[in-house]
């Protein structure tokens, strides 16, 4: 699965942006790509909040999304997260 | 007149010319409304998991333990003793300073006037570089130790997200473009302010930057933001310090970081010619007086009629006006004074 995620706005307000292909068993690649189709309601009175815009390109096409602090899911979360740490 | 009453029937797009036009029973009637209605859905939201009594301003600080959950584990409260978490202790003590100097300063109960309970959650996530004010709470990162450290443990970053609080309770200014910009503008000058308060600097001693203690050696720059030189806190450092530079893209709810630089700056130039305490106050009043979708022109335009209101009660310099004229004249803002 191909992703691209760029994380912007945030306390620091330093963009990042992160590109490349992982390898995920096909449960672990649904998992994310129903993640990133399904839509939760944001908090608006979130300030400093990072905005994060995920693109993952899987075997039956491309799904994007925008998501907030509050709204982001937790599975996305945790492969950012992952994919902070190994571009550490 | 317009009551209050009345307000909550006239539409939003009428209230905010009635504010924009100094009607304040209208700006209030604005934000309280826009409050209540997002009060009451987050309330929906957080029904299972938020206790929503009222408090008297006690901090408490919850360790996230390095997950991404807020309120995980209540590990000091007003009064407690010093625990061994120095990043317990410091978002303990800078947030009690920050309620200080409201309270000593403006004469402020808690962030909201009304002794709301201050709420942190310190360790939040894993090596996430970020603090953040969520409508009711504050939560800080420890950084990835490679570029940032402990945010929980800086004064200004402290004071600049419960300022996103006051700015939430008094003036609710949207979070995107203009009015967005100011948000993110009262936060870091009261982040500022609070900050010299804290290290009993004066202004000639100050360095007038934001997270410059959050940033490690191997950051390229010496902090997030620099209010005295926008664009030259690091390498990421877009902020302009003109409107000839003003960021027009989409990036940042259309840079709400990024253009804070310009009225940042202005605020700079005006402290060197009145003094920050003179500034806070005008600051302090005028946000008090501005509305959610309040833009550059209607900040300066209340910041000239607020000076003015303090010099007749001779609270101010008397030439406030002047300063805070010439100051933002020079980031491209030329007030009209009459
Ligand atoms: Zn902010």
């Amino acid at each position: 699965m191909k992703y691209q995620i760029n994380i912007e706005g945030g306390f620091t307000g330093i963009p990042k942006q992160f590109e490349g292909e992982v390898k995920l068993d096909k449960n672990k690649e649904r998992e994310m790509l129903d993640a990133v189709a399904e839509k939760r309601e944001d908090h608006s009175h979130l300030r400093d909040g990072f905005t994060y815009t995920v693109k993952f390109t899987g075997d039956d096409g491309v799904y994007e999304s925008q998501f907030g602090e509050s709204n982001l899911p937790s599975s996305i979360r945790s492969f950012i997260t992952d994919i902070q740490k190994s571009n550490g | 007149m317009c009551t209050k009453a009345h307000c909550f029937i006239i539409p939003p797009y009428l209230l905010e010319k009635l504010a924009k036009h100094g009607n304040n029973s209208c700006k209030r009637a604005l934000n309280d409304s826009a409050r209540i209605v997002e009060r009451r859905r987050s309330s929906l939201n957080n029904l299972l998991l938020r206790n929503e009594a009222e408090g008297n301003g006690d901090r408490f600080i919850y360790d996230s333990k390095n997950q991404f959950e807020q309120r995980l584990e209540l590990v000091r409260k007003e009064g407690q003793d010093a625990i061994e978490d120095e990043s317990v202790n410091k978002a303990y003590d800078t947030s009690g300073f920050v309620r200080k100097y409201f309270q000593e300063t403006f004469g402020l109960n808690s962030i909201d006037g009304n002794g709301l309970d201050i709420i942190s959650n310190v360790h939040y996530g894993e090596a996430y570089n970020n603090a953040y004010w969520d409508g009711d709470e504050m939560t800080y990162g420890d950084g990835d130790g490679r570029e940032f450290t402990d945010f929980a443990s800086a004064i200004d970053v402290v004071a600049h997200e419960l300022v996103h609080g006051v700015t939430q309770f008094f003036a609710n200014l949207e979070y995107q473009s203009q009015p967005g910009a100011l948000n993110e503008h009262f936060s870091d000058v009261f982040g500022t302010v609070i900050k010299q308060k804290y290290l009993e600097q004066d202004i000639s001693e100050a360095d007038w930057l934001i997270g410059d203690s959050v940033v490690t050696e191997e950051f390229p720059g010496v902090a997030i933001r620099s209010m005295k030189a926008p664009g030259t806190a690091n390498d990421f450092d877009t902020q302009p310090d003109h409107m000839d530079n003003y960021y027009n893209g989409m990036g940042d709810n259309q840079g709400v970081h990024i253009n804070s630089g310009i009225p940042n700056k202005a605020f700079y130039l005006s402290c060197l010619e009145i003094g920050i305490d003179d500034c806070a106050l005008i600051w302090f009043e005028t946000l008090k007086s501005l509305w959610r979708t309040a833009d550059f022109n209607d900040m300066v335009e209340t910041l000239v009629s607020t000076a003015q209101q303090l010099i007749s009660e001779n609270r101010i310099s008397e030439n406030a006006v002047e300063a805070i004229s010439n100051s933002f004249s020079q980031v491209g803002l030329t007030p009209i004074v009459v």
